[in-house]
């Protein structure tokens, strides 16, 4: 066997200075998060802004929860991009479709880092959610679903898709042969193996397209059947949590796509083609979402129980307008901005990617005002109105998150292509 | 072979994930006695359910890994040789 | 076996808050911590106001929301009706505590030591105490809170045990176990509280029950309390209270 001369393309294996400054700048920000649990995990939750509802006028969940659902949101852009290349054939997304599946994992596994700080007891959490975990309640179906469906079986998939790669990479001698042969399990590329791996990838996706539905749901659900908390006991929670995800989803993978696409100089792979089917699939859900928020406002305003109408005061005028109209103003310029680029059929990388961050700012934003006004402004009973600030603690947890995810991201597209390599293969 | 693991992969996972979570509910029904669990708190509470739960739905995503990776079936390929018309 | 049940009278209660005071020193429930809770409202405007009194207990609901959504099985309903806390199982979700509609659930924010009215790592303060409580840490500590209870032999008695769990009013399990009323009823001077079993006809509760008129509070979010108020009016709109609540950590 010869061994190849060229290197694996897409900066496989290339560390440059810039990208090691990237790296020790990552570690800083998770060290500063791992500082931060730590004096959590001895003090106690008390160094949080969280604070216990009704006497003590504080909020219960905050910014642990409201991450752990927009993590989770986010991971909808892997397998729908997954499930449009192989149930709807769309085949130039294929480019796009690893860093899509390496988001939904990456993603998953930091929603589950989200809610561990968030619990009292996180290591009697892990042991306890395993051995006694209650199917009634709805967090038994968003962990089951969350780790054993979703990030399972997006591994699963992701495994499965990579092993040509994997082949491909392992035919040149080097430190990580091994890795990629591990992966690759034996692929041989044969048309009978390509046949059986489309159609396990088909049925795959088919499969993962009601885990996310149903996990996204129950995580509705835990906000959306709880009686006591007036804004939250809806039936529109699920569906809505759905539609946000694919929005921060489909978002966060444009920008991701466009930094790919910029540092690693793959204009040939991520084509003006891929960002225009992204940016429409965004105006898409950002619309459908806006709808959602329309009929949100109109229920709320227009014959609201006094308790749902406090709420809404607090949301639209009170304490929290800024983030709302903040995030709704970034949702409303996301589809703007989409909706011109389509009518004229003239489209512009730059605007699609700030489609995708005003897109994400506005689901950060949705995702807190969904969990914090309904336990201070939503008593039943008549406490005062309470109030909640995230302290440094919280912000260190969740910045040293993105911080985990983005160092998790980096290093993988440096020990495995980041965009599925060409039809031809590395030898040209 | 490959045929017969898949289909038996999917629905022994079927099998584990939709009894766990029956089990997990301890649905009073009538006449059935209710399981005990001697030292966790309430009766019918049965410990590593959930686990039974998550490897039920897990084996049923592994078995497209052994639709991919296990040889045999009637339509593999042969390694060299072409097989004689 | 028992059906116990609350019955609080509020055309007796002149919110002294002496069961908020009983029902901390016999749970040692910490800082800002009110299982038990009472209510001031003032309704109406100066000259003409009305001012009256509502203790908020746990409402021990049949179809209590705290129950069905803990993911470990830590809070629990009792057959005799008592909805109690597992603080061996409880793994600090707080998923009860959003989920409650009367806000009764309060969560262990600090670890024990820094929780309790004293910090009994003090050395100043021990030496001061510890003639007098024979050495109890905290030195008001009731030594029935750390024993299971129940067929079940959970330990669900007491608050602040450890940091990172919820806990809130248990209708004081340990001494209705024994025979005896809730700290709050037993200490209640003006007898506004009322505890017993519902299935027994001559108990004081059944027999208040079926005298006077009575309601209970959010009767329309289905959670079925256990907590019957007689005389007075649920509180609406136009109850404030009298002064805001400070008791934050």
């Amino acid at each position: 066997m010869v061994t190849q001369v060229q290197p694996i393309p897409y900066g496989v294996g290339r560390f440059s200075a810039a990208l090691v400054l990237v790296i020790l700048l990552l570690l800083a920000v998770i060290a500063g998060g791992v500082y931060a649990l730590y004096t959590q995990l001895t003090e106690g939750l008390v160094v949080t802004g969280l604070r216990d509802i009704g006497t003590m006028g504080g909020s219960a969940w905050g910014l642990y929860i409201a991450f752990d659902v927009y993590f989770v949101g986010v991971s909808f852009a892997g397998i729908t991009t997954a499930a449009l290349v192989r149930i709807l054939n769309l085949h130039h997304l294929r480019a796009v479709s690893r860093m899509a599946e390496l988001l939904t994992i990456i993603s998953l596994i930091l929603a589950a880092f989200s809610v561990l700080p968030d619990l009292g007891q996180p290591l009697r959490g892990i042991i306890y959610l395993f051995k006694y975990a209650r199917p009634q309640s709805p967090f038994f179906g968003t962990f089951t679903m969350v780790i054993a469906g979703y990030l399972f079986a997006s591994l699963v998939y992701f495994f499965l898709d990579g092993r040509r790669d994997a082949a491909l990479c392992a035919r040149r001698a080097g430190r990580l042969q091994w890795f990629y042969r591990l992966w690759a399990s034996g692929y041989r590329g044969t048309a009978e193996e390509r046949e059986r791996h489309d159609r396990a990838s088909f049925w795959l996706s088919l499969a993962i397209l009601p885990v996310l539905v149903i996990a996204h749901s129950t995580l509705g659900f835990v906000f959306g059947l709880q009686v006591g908390r007036p804004g939250w006991f809806s039936a529109l929670q699920a569906p809505a949590f759905v539609i946000l995800a694919g929005v921060s989803g489909v978002g966060l993978l444009i920008v991701i796509a466009a930094i790919v696409r910029r540092v690693l100089g793959a204009h040939d792979r991520l084509t003006p083609e891929v960002f225009r089917w992204l940016g429409n699939m965004l105006m898409v859900l950002v619309a459908a979402y806006l709808y959602f928020m329309v009929v949100d406002w109109l229920t709320a305003t227009y014959a609201a129980p006094s308790h749902e109408a406090r709420i809404s005061r607090a949301i639209y005028f009170g304490r929290y307008a800024g983030v709302y109209w903040t995030s709704v103003a970034a949702l409303v310029a996301a589809f703007v901005l989409q909706f011109r680029q389509f009518m004229r059929q003239r489209y512009e990388l730059s605007r699609i990617v700030l489609a995708g961050v005003l897109a994400n700012v506005a689901a950060v934003g949705k995702r807190m005002l969904i969990v914090v006004p309904s336990q201070t402004h939503g008593a039943l009973l008549p406490y005062p109105p309470g109030t909640y600030s995230p302290t440094w603690v919280e912000y260190g947890i969740i910045l040293g998150l993105f911080g985990l995810g983005t160092l998790m991201y980096v290093v993988f597209s440096k020990i495995f292509p980041i965009i599925e390599l060409p039809e031809e293969g590395v030898e040209g | 072979m490959r045929a017969f693991l898949t289909r038996l992969m999917v629905l022994a996972g079927l099998v584990f994930a939709a009894t766990s979570f029956t089990l997990g509910l301890r649905l009073p029904i009538p006449g059935v006695p209710q399981l005990t669990a001697a030292p966790t708190g309430l009766p019918g509470e049965i410990p590593y359910l959930p686990v039974f739960f998550i490897l039920g739905i897990m084996l049923m995503f592994l078995s497209a890994v052994v639709y991919e990776l296990v040889p045999g079936g009637r339509n593999a390929s042969p390694p060299v040789r072409p097989r004689p018309r | 076996m028992a059906r116990y049940a609350m019955v609080i009278d509020l055309d007796r209660c002149t919110g002294c808050r002496a069961c908020m005071e009983a029902c901390k020193v016999e749970n040692n429930t910490p800082q800002a911590h009110f299982w038990m809770y009472v209510f001031r409202f003032e309704e109406g405007e100066y000259p003409n106001t009305r001012v009256w009194f509502m203790p908020r207990p746990c409402m021990h609901c049949d179809n209590a929301p705290c129950v069905k959504v803990c993911p470990v099985g830590a809070r629990y309903k009792r057959p005799d009706g008592l909805v109690a806390t597992d603080f061996d199982r409880c793994i600090g979700c707080r998923y009860c505590e959003v989920a409650c509609p009367y806000g009764v659930n309060y969560f262990n924010w600090k670890k024990p030591e820094r929780n309790h009215y004293i910090d009994w790592t003090d050395r100043e303060a021990g030496a001061v105490l510890d003639p007098v409580t024979n050495g109890a840490v905290p030195p008001y500590k009731n030594p029935d809170l750390e024993k299971p209870y129940g067929p079940e032999r959970r330990r669900i008695a007491g608050g602040g045990h450890l940091k990172g769990v919820i806990e809130k009013c248990t209708f004081c399990v340990h001494r209705v176990e024994r025979g005896q009323q809730p700290a709050c009823v037993a200490n209640c001077p003006l007898y506004a509280l009322h505890f017993g079993d519902l299935d027994d006809p001559g108990s004081r509760v059944s027999q208040l029950l079926r005298r006077r008129p009575h309601f209970r509070l959010l009767e329309e979010a289905g959670t079925q309390p256990r907590v019957y108020y007689l005389g007075g009016k649920p509180p609406g709109e136009e109850s404030r209270q009298i002064e805001a609540v400070r008791a934050r950590v």
